[in-house]
């Protein structure tokens, strides 16, 4: 940003003179044209249609004064009387005409006219009297001829007078509208001149000190609001008020891309966030549309980063996030986008793609950039990340579409073992229909009551003797085939649906014991299996304590069931609701033991009771001798650690006998009985347990 | 005599017909212009018995100018002035003097041409001046006229005033002895005295311009059309401008009127 300095004009200052110099000069224009107008309108005097009249009247005078001659002599050459007198009144009559007797008040001589020829009528009409001497008549005409040649030369006189006045008046009057007419045209140009160059001058103040500051001023902001980066500076602006506006414009600048920063960039990273990547992978799908060509949706999640975070804190597992944003960041071009959307998963897109091979060779130099070890406080990470790609316009045409399929994508690359990265297929889209359907189904079957309980006998290993049962879960559809819970209980365990079946579970097989209790079968024990959901929820010692009350079963018949995992998974929260359940006096076993991922110092920290060895040990049991060994070792470590073992899975009388000799405690599977519903239960329960007759209350 | 009496008698039955037409209000997208029946050469009748003269053909050419459809009608010079006062007319050409009275009651149009009033009489009457004239002989004049008024404020002898009606009637007492003297617009007379009726008449005095007598002559407009008047004066001087005037003016007269 250039920095504003203070040091400027005001523009309200040179407003100011601005305004002045305006006032002056429209003055000296007003001036200037008052002037010219006075001009004109003198002009307009002279020469204008004002003037006419009068120059007419001057020229009619002149006229009639011509005329007024040429009738008198007429008149004087006349001898008819007749003719003569009809000459005499119509000069008589002339002379009366106001253009002429206007002269009369300049010349006195033009006034008598009239009377004049009155008399020089009466002259001529004179009868001749028959004793008038000879001569007289001669004499008369002579005297007419002298009096009218003396006004003759009068009248001529003043008519070549007027004539040379009215000559001489129209010359300096055409002299003067020449002089005016270019006086008006110099006055004009100059004027014109002069406006225009107020109006540059103008124009050249109102540009370089407001508009022009202003244009940039509003392109800069237009550029903002676009999201477009300005791309030079605003200038240095001339006048303090418009430095202010800058300084506004530029803070403004400033927050905008601050906010921007924020909005669009994640903060951990500086990797562009959801809202950018969304926006940049619109702008890349247009582009791609437009050109025909192809591009690459890249789906990252760090695989265990989890247990980084849990383990080691929060701020090493951000630390580690940035090392692998700079990894994922290096592996890419300068266009292409690499986005965060949250938690340790990541986006990137390539645009203009040839071939899936370019994205494949893209996403193997990302699983080995992901891969390479991380040292972080001193400490050796190994990492690896699961990836799956989307393509356009192969896998979707939309950025949602493009990016729930590279999502499919990344979660069978880590179905498919992490640590790689696998295209998206339509298979992969009907495993999730297939998938949302069966939860839908599983909703229902929860409200409609199609979940039935299997009961699986359990033996003493040394008496042979029921023990009791594990209760077992099956989905009874309405219609179609039983359904194990292989198929639903994962699917349970993702959605939480797991958390009402179970406690269904629970209530369901504390109300068969109940009844089998009421039936006369008071040591029968019942196990049952609780999901790691269960194990989780505080509630669960006061929901098993509500069921063995209201079922009036002593705890001891009561066995819960956990796996390694679940147990392993959050060990404080589980190990404190373990420890309330063993409080009810229930007992615990963990379940599917040797299978899982657990460590033997917890078994130490859980209250435990019973160890359940899993099935795939006791099924190789005189088939392979690491099973052998494995089972040995597993019934002496628990007995080593005061817990009972519970063999899984025992199906012929061989693995029977060697659990046995082994010194395992309790067998379950095949060899005794598969898992059966309740009323066959009831009878296996008749046939194979001795039944002790229920107390009878006798009041 | 004989040719007097042609110029009277259809004069007459045209003034006779105007009387008996009694009023003349115009009649739809029609203009009534009205002129003086008698007064060569500015409206009279010819030998064909037509209306013809100065003011009769520049009102033909007024109209014309106007683009209006005109009917003429010779009315008497004080009928002229009521009727146009009574809105019975639109134009009245009757060679009208502006006065402050008149100007109160109709509407005056731009000059046309200029007057001067005269005596005259029997040649070689003694004629000193108007006062002079009226106490000693009795003098014909147009009622109603600026120069009855004129004669009126003298404070000579008014029972030598005679008003007569026209300008006809002016000439017809001066020829009859009637009234020895008169005063009337010298341009309303100098077609009598150059005729052969008008031997041994003369101009008497000395011709007066002063005191309203002389000067501009006017149509006269209804005081209720202020848009006709406006055209009027427009017309008036493009008939000026354009020569029409100074063309009727020399075929009227020796010289030009204006």
């Amino acid at each position: 940003m250039t920095p504003v300095t203070a040091a400027r004009p005001s523009l309200r200052r040179l407003i100011f003179w601005f305004q002045l110099v305006l006032v002056l000069v429209i003055l000296g224009v007003t001036i200037f044209i008052g002037s010219v107008a006075l001009s004109v309108i003198e002009l307009a005097d002279n020469a204008g249609e004002d003037s006419a009249p009068r120059q007419m009247e001057e020229l009619r005078a002149v006229g009639n004064l011509e005329r007024l001659i040429a009738l008198g002599d007429q008149f004087a050459a006349e001898r008819d009387i007749a003719k003569s007198r009809n000459l005499a009144l119509a000069m008589q009559a002339l002379a009366l005409h106001p253009s002429i007797a206007s002269l009369a008040g300049t010349h006195q001589d033009v006034g008598s006219t009239f009377t004049l020829l009155g008399e020089l009528l009466q002259l001529r009409e004179q009868p001749m009297a028959p004793d008038s001497p000879f001569g007289y008549a001669s004499a008369m005409e002579f005297a007419l001829q002298q009096r009218w040649t003396a006004q003759r030369t009068v009248l001529k006189t003043i008519a070549d007078q007027t004539s040379i006045n009215l000559v001489g008046r129209t010359t300096a009057v055409a002299r003067d509208i020449s002089r005016s007419a270019r006086r008006i045209l110099i006055s004009t140009v100059a004027g014109a001149l002069l406006g225009l160059t107020m109006c540059l001058l103008l124009l050249f103040f109102v540009r370089r000190y407001f508009l022009g500051p202003l244009l940039e001023v509003s392109d800069y902001l237009s550029k903002l609001r676009l999201g477009v980066a300005p791309t030079r500076a605003l200038s240095s602006p001339n006048t303090q008020e418009i430095a202010d506006v800058v300084r506004a414009a530029q803070d403004l600048a400033e927050a905008q891309s601050a906010l921007e920063n924020i909005a669009l960039h994640d903060q951990l990273t500086g990797l562009a966030n959801r809202y950018a990547l969304e926006a940049r992978l619109d702008q890349s799908l247009s582009h791609a549309r437009r050109n025909g060509t192809r591009l690459a949706l890249l789906f990252i999640d760090l695989d265990r980063f989890k247990s980084i975070n849990d383990t080691l804190g929060h701020a090493v597992g951000d630390e580690f996030l940035k090392v692998m944003a700079e990894r994922l960041t290096a592996c890419v071009r300068e266009v292409d986008t690499v986005a965060r959307l949250g938690g340790d998963e990541f986006i990137i897109v390539i645009d203009d793609i040839n071939e899936a091979s370019d994205a494949a060779n893209l996403a193997r130099k990302l699983v080995d950039a992901i891969a390479r070890p991380v040292v972080l406080a001193a400490q050796e990470f190994n990492s690896s990340g699961s990836i799956g790609i989307s393509l356009f316009p192969d896998d979707g045409v939309g950025h949602s579409e493009l990016m729930k399929n590279a999502d499919l994508a990344m979660y069978h690359a880590k179905s498919m073992g992490r640590n790689n990265f696998q295209f998206f297929t339509a298979t992969m889209n009907e495993a999730v229909n297939a998938r949302l359907k069966l939860e839908t189904a599983l909703h229902c079957a929860l409200e409609n009551d199609e979940f039935v309980l299997y009961f699986q006998p359990q033996v003493n290993g040394q008496t042979g003797r029921l023990t009791g049962f594990e209760a077992l879960i099956r989905w009874q559809p309405p219609q179609g085939e039983m359904i194990g819970p292989m198929v639903f209980i994962g699917l349970a365990e993702e959605t939480g649906l797991i958390v009402p079946i179970g406690k269904w579970v629970l209530e369901k097989a504390c109300a068969t014991l109940g009844e089998w209790r009421a039936l006369g079968w008071q040591d029968i024990g019942m196990a049952i299996n609780l999901s790691a959901l269960q194990l989780k929820d505080a509630r669960l010692p006061e929901l098993v304590a509500q069921q063995l009350e209201c079922h009036a079963l002593p705890p001891h018949l009561i066995e819960l069931e956990v796996t390694e995992s679940v147990a392993m998974d959050d060990p404080e929260t589980s190990i404190r609701n373990l420890l309330a359940l063993k409080a009810l006096g229930v007992s615990l076993a963990i379940d599917d033991f040797g299978t899982g991922y657990s460590s033997l110092a917890y078994l130490k920290l859980l209250p435990i009771d019973r160890l359940k060895l899993d099935q795939t040990f006791v099924r190789d049991i005189g088939v392979n001798s690491n099973s052998d060994v494995i089972c040995s070792a597993t019934i002496t470590l628990s007995h080593s650690l005061h817990l009972e073992l519970v063999a899984e899975g025992v199906e012929t009388v061989e693995q029977r006998d060697f659990l046995v000799q082994q010194g395992c405690n309790t067998l379950q599977g095949y060899l005794f009985g598969k898992p059966m519903p309740q009323h066959a239960a009831l009878l296996y329960l008749r046939e194979h347990a001795p039944l002790s007759p229920p107390v009878l209350s006798v009041n | 005599m004989t040719r007097l009496h042609s110029i009277i008698r259809p004069l007459f039955s045209c003034l006779c017909c105007a009387l008996l037409l009694g009023t003349t209000a115009s009649r739809a997208g029609e203009l009534v212009v009205a002129v003086t029946p008698s007064v060569a050469p500015f409206s009279y009748l010819d030998e064909h018995g037509e209306l013809t003269g100065f003011n009769v053909e520049f009102g033909r050419a007024l109209c014309r100018k106007l683009g209006e459809t005109c009917r003429i009608e010779p009315m008497a010079f004080l009928r002229i002035l009521s009727s146009v006062v009574e809105a019975q007319i639109d134009i009245g050409i009757g060679n009208t003097l502006k006065t402050p009275e008149r100007e109160k009651q109709m509407a005056f149009s731009v000059p046309y041409w200029r007057s001067t009033s005269s005596f005259f009489g029997v040649s070689g009457t003694a004629f000193t001046d108007a006062r002079d004239a009226l106490n000693k002989y009795r003098v014909c004049v147009i009622k109603g006229s600026r120069q009855h008024e004129y004669l009126g404020q003298l404070g000579a002898n008014v029972s030598n005033l005679v008003p007569v009606s026209s300008n006809l009637d002016i000439i017809i007492g001066v020829r009859q002895g009637r009234c020895p003297v008169a005063l009337a617009p010298t341009m309303q007379i100098l077609n009598f005295l150059q005729s052969e009726e008008g031997k041994g008449f003369s101009f008497l005095g000395k011709p007066l311009m002063s005191q309203g007598l002389g000067g501009t002559v006017h149509m006269v407009v209804r005081l209720d059309k202020p848009d006709l008047l406006r055209r009027v004066d427009q017309a008036i001087k493009d008939l000026i401008l354009d020569g029409t005037h100074e063309k009727l003016s020399r075929r009227y007269f020796p010289f030009s009127i204006l």
